[in-house]
């Protein structure tokens, strides 16, 4: 054994308790080893292997097969006897209790069938016993006309398996879940009432059909296939619906009591059936053809039950484990993605965005300045054309000149005013000569000195020649301090035409 | 590709192939969190199957004529 070093523990692992036992159990050994504080006596020890083997459930109470080697019945009325196959033997004890029960007392050669337990008898100080075992049998039967079953049986057996009937190839596996169930068997015995149990235990919402069959007897061979061919027929297949998985089976019996389960039609039968089939005939020592030919064997109807009904606690407690594996799978896939997005914001284009922009920005800085350059040469000659063309319109202005003339304008003006001004005071003395003249042109002026004037009353003309008056007319004379109404006496015209007289 | 599943059998063999999937851990969140949920949906398409308890037992046989004849099986459990 290697030595153990405890680096070898250092990395947890799923192992690590087996791992841990495994060093324990290591050190207790080689403490033991070393102290020498316990020593079995020898009564001790085989005591110790009696206790393991009396407390063994399988060793108290079991099946076992074989040919009697050895059959003696001794003055007590015990009998000791030998079992043994082709390699191996076994001694063992059947009390004259139970001896008494025996129907025919077995003999050398006989293949037997043997229930009984295992014990390990105890010495005495007359008789020092031990470090053996043997069988206590409660029960001995003798396989029925052993010799010819087994004759037959064995030359079948060649036959099928010649023709490839029981290779392993041939075998399918059966359904984990099948829905429903067939079950070819007795409706009276046992086995029937057991896989029921069974059923019922482990799930009993799973679908069960059963195909009655003799199972024992003359007529069973053709019942029992007649059932295999029921149950696999287009007809069940319509109107109960696919059978997923079926179990043929019986009771426990002599060889003979099983022997239809060795009859070729009924191996065929089984060989051919579509559906998967578990084979569950007699007991766990009972081996028959049929259980050869199906896809798999079942120690008993019992066992078949329990291999093909599903646990419905079991599958119930494996989706746990799925729903488990799933949430945390889920669970640890969404913090590993919250991690990430968690490191994904720290990264610098989203704690600073402007970094990711840098280069870009660098580049589009680089061609501005290009295209400025680019631009800025043409530029400069259009505002050098700019500043001549302003310069020469600002020459053009009529801004100057508007001021030359506003300039010269004001001049005139003054000028204009004083000439006006003169020429208003020479008229106003022209116009006071004229006055004067024109005052001493007035008639009134001339009333004055002593003239008079006529005025016709009717129109209130001046009348200038007499002879616009006549004798009679009233005429008015107008004097300068007033006026006189006259009438006309005679006109006197000088000329003798107009001269008139007032 | 999700669809119904037909049987339980094929239901818990992808309810499986999509917890493994999932622990594998390589699997983008979308595609997690839709596996996510067909998972569940098989669970409890598994659950409901088992939740079924109804007793049901038949006994199939053919009469005289040869015809299917069906029966409830009417014996006690022991």
């Amino acid at each position: 054994m290697e030595r153990w070093t405890w680096d070898d523990f250092n990395e947890p692992t799923s192992d690590t308790d087996e791992v841990w036992q495994q060093f324990l159990e290591r050190l207790r050994w080689e403490e033991r080893q070393a102290s020498e504080e316990f020593v079995f006596t020898v009564s001790q020890l085989n005591e110790y292997v009696r206790g393991l083997i009396s407390d063994d459930p399988v060793l108290q109470g079991f099946w076992v097969r074989g040919e009697i080697s050895r059959w003696q019945v001794y003055q007590s009325g015990h009998a000791y006897f030998t079992l043994k196959d082709e390699a191996s033997q076994v001694t063992g004890v059947m009390w004259r209790e139970r001896l008494a029960y025996l129907q025919e007392m077995p003999k050398v050669g006989d293949i037997v069938r043997v229930f009984g337990s295992l014990r390990v008898p105890k010495g005495s100080a007359q008789h020092p016993r031990g470090g053996e075992f043997q069988i206590e049998a409660e029960r001995i039967v003798k396989e029925a006309q052993t010799g010819v079953w087994w004759q037959r049986f064995e030359e079948l057996r060649q036959k099928l398996q010649a023709e490839g009937l029981f290779d392993e190839a041939r075998k399918r596996p059966l359904p984990q879940f099948p829905r429903r169930i067939g079950i070819i068997t007795s409706l009276d015995g046992a086995a029937l009432r057991d896989m029921l149990r069974v059923a019922q235990q482990r799930h009993a919402g799973v679908e069960i059909v059963i195909f009655p069959s003799l199972v024992q007897g003359d007529e069973a061979p053709m019942a029992l296939v007649a059932a295999l061919q029921l149950a696999n027929s287009e007809t069940v297949r319509q109107r109960i619906g696919e059978i997923d998985v079926l179990i043929i089976g019986r009771g426990g019996g002599s060889m003979e009591d099983l022997w239809a389960f060795n009859e070729e039609c009924v191996v065929r039968a089984v060989a051919a059936s579509r559906i998967p089939i578990v084979s569950a005939v007699g007991h766990e020592v009972d081996f028959t053809l049929t259980d050869f030919a199906a896809d798999v064997r079942a120690s008993t109807p019992t066992a078949a039950a329990q291999m093909v009904v599903p646990d419905r606690q079991g599958w119930l407690a494996r989706l746990e484990q799925l729903a488990l594996r799933l949430n945390q799978a889920m669970r640890h896939r969404l913090r590993s993605a919250t991690e990430r997005w968690r490191r994904l914001a720290e990264r610098r284009c989203f704690t600073d965005p402007t970094s990711l922009f840098a280069d870009r920005r660098q580049l589009l800085d680089l061609l501005t300045l290009q295209l400025d350059k680019a631009f800025g040469r043409n530029l400069a000659r259009w505002q050098e054309c700019l500043n001549e063309w302003q310069r020469r319109l600002l020459a053009a202005s009529p801004t100057a000149q508007l001021e030359r003339w506003r300039e010269r304008l004001g001049r005139y003006d003054d000028a204009l005013r004083v000439a006006a001004q003169k020429a208003l005071q020479r008229r106003q003395q022209t116009l006071q000569v004229f006055a004067a003249k024109l005052e001493a042109l007035s008639p009134y002026a001339v009333l004055q000195r002593g003239y008079a004037l006529v005025r016709d009353p009717a129109t209130g003309r001046v009348v200038t020649r007499s002879a616009h008056l006549t004798k009679g007319q009233i005429a008015e004379v107008l004097m300068a301090d007033g006026q006189l109404q006259v009438t006309v006496n005679e006109v006197v015209t000088k000329d003798g035409k107009d001269a008139a007289n007032l | 590709m999700e669809r119904t599943p037909q049987t339980f059998e094929e239901a818990v063999s992808r309810l499986e192939e999509i917890v493994q999937l999932l622990e594998s851990g390589e699997l983008p969140l979308d595609e997690t969190v839709r596996l996510y949920e067909e998972g569940q949906k098989l669970i409890a398409f598994c659950q409901q199957k088992l939740a079924d308890a109804e007793r049901r037992i038949k006994i199939v046989t053919l009469n005289n004529g040869g015809e299917l004849q069906v029966r409830e099986f009417e014996g006690d459990l022991p």
